[in-house]
């Protein structure tokens, strides 16, 4: 009788263990930042920056000036253009945006657009400074209404946070053409 | 009792467990913190069997922002090439009172400014272990942007991989560029 109790104890802890190591998260699911959510005004307070999103534009075509030589880009999709105030908390940081699509489909910021002025890829974040910034995606056009704009640190997302603006209600401000300043 | 004694092992068994598998964690954390800050004359310091230098450090404001500032700093590392390479990398960062931190800017645009604010108008690129040989100091480059009414008050941190948490402290008072061509090139003094 002790034998048959001691076999369903080892049985019942290897089912246990089976099951623990089943269901167990995987690397990238238990080391996704926090979540931050950005207040009404559009204001949202990581751990390393501060960011409020000003505007959100998008455009078929964007051009700019890059060593004195004009630069047009344009798109088949559309360009989603986010104009962000950010302001470094603790240390010097880069941040990466991505634009979380309305059917769930994520979008990391155009390649294409990074020698643009002021974008969010060439840029870096100091404590105690406020600078302006756009991050510039390509997508198509209904991925826009019902999307949400994410921002974290750059390769650093590890126990960090993630802010996470709110929904686009409505469609943007459409430029046939847009031309990003300095 | 022979139940304590089962208890006791599991937890003897649990704590070796947390040593074993926190003990890599930790020591990697030491490798990005600088916990063991000494502090360092002015302008001399060793760290690591390396002779830490501070031969320049000016600061000037760009005249359409002047709440924020640039800060140039020259430094130099002298010491066996052995122990340079035990440093792996070298970082020198800025440090405030309260604790906030400014790292050297990279990005060619700003780079330019170094060739502006040096006394020789040279850019001697930013601080690495394979610029230092033994045979003779190797001179360094470094630029910060970083808030004006921060530059009475800070902290020059400098370490390596290889010495954190340790690293060298040394009080930065930078001085106002002066030169004429900063005025030209639209960068203030104090």
């Amino acid at each position: 009788m002790i034998s048959v109790g001691n076999i369903a104890v080892v049985l019942l802890g290897a089912a246990a263990l089976g099951g623990m190591m089943n269901t167990v998260p995987d690397y990238n699911s238990s080391f996704q930042p926090f979540s931050i959510f950005a207040d009404q005004d559009g204001i949202g307070k990581g751990r390393q920056f501060t960011a409020e999103l000003t505007g959100l534009k998008s455009a078929k075509v964007i051009s700019y000036a890059q060593f004195g030589q004009e630069v047009s880009r344009d798109s088949s999709a559309t360009f989603l253009i986010a104009e962000l105030s950010i302001t470094g908390q603790t240390e010097s940081r880069q941040l990466e945006a991505i634009w979380l699509g309305a059917t769930g489909r994520q979008y990391s910021q155009s390649a294409r657009l990074e020698d643009a002025p002021r974008n969010l890829s060439s840029a870096r974040f100091e404590p105690g400074l406020t600078d302006r910034t756009i991050a510039v995606f390509e997508m198509p056009e209904d991925e826009i209404v019902g999307g949400r704009l994410v921002l974290a640190p750059r390769a650093s997302m590890v126990m960090d946070g993630a802010v996470y603006f709110a929904e686009a209600e409505a469609a943007p401000a459409n430029h046939e053409m847009l031309r990003l300043e300095p | 009792m022979k139940n304590l004694g089962w208890l006791a092992v599991t937890l003897a068994l649990f704590i070796v467990t947390l040593v074993l598998t926190g003990w890599p964690a930790f020591k990697d954390l030491g490798h990005q913190r600088e916990w063991k800050a000494v502090a360092a004359s002015s302008t001399e310091g060793e760290l690591h069997g390396i002779q830490v230098g501070i031969r320049e450090v000016k600061a000037a404001v760009v005249d359409n922002r002047p709440d924020r500032a640039l800060l140039f700093l020259r430094m130099e590392l002298q010491g066996p090439q052995s122990a340079m390479e035990s440093w792996t990398d070298c970082r020198a960062s800025l440090q405030s009172a309260s604790g906030e931190r400014w790292l050297p800017i990279e990005g060619y645009s700003i780079r330019a400014a170094i060739q502006i604010l040096a006394s020789d108008g040279k850019d001697n690129g930013n601080c690495s272990p394979a610029g230092v040989t033994g045979n003779a100091p190797a001179t360094f480059d470094q630029i910060y942007r970083l808030p004006a009414g921060e530059l009475d008050n800070l902290i020059l941190k400098v370490s390596g991989y290889g010495t954190r948490p340790e690293a060298l402290a040394f009080p930065i008072r930078p001085k106002c560029a002066g030169s004429p061509r900063l005025n030209a090139s639209g960068f203030r003094c104090f």
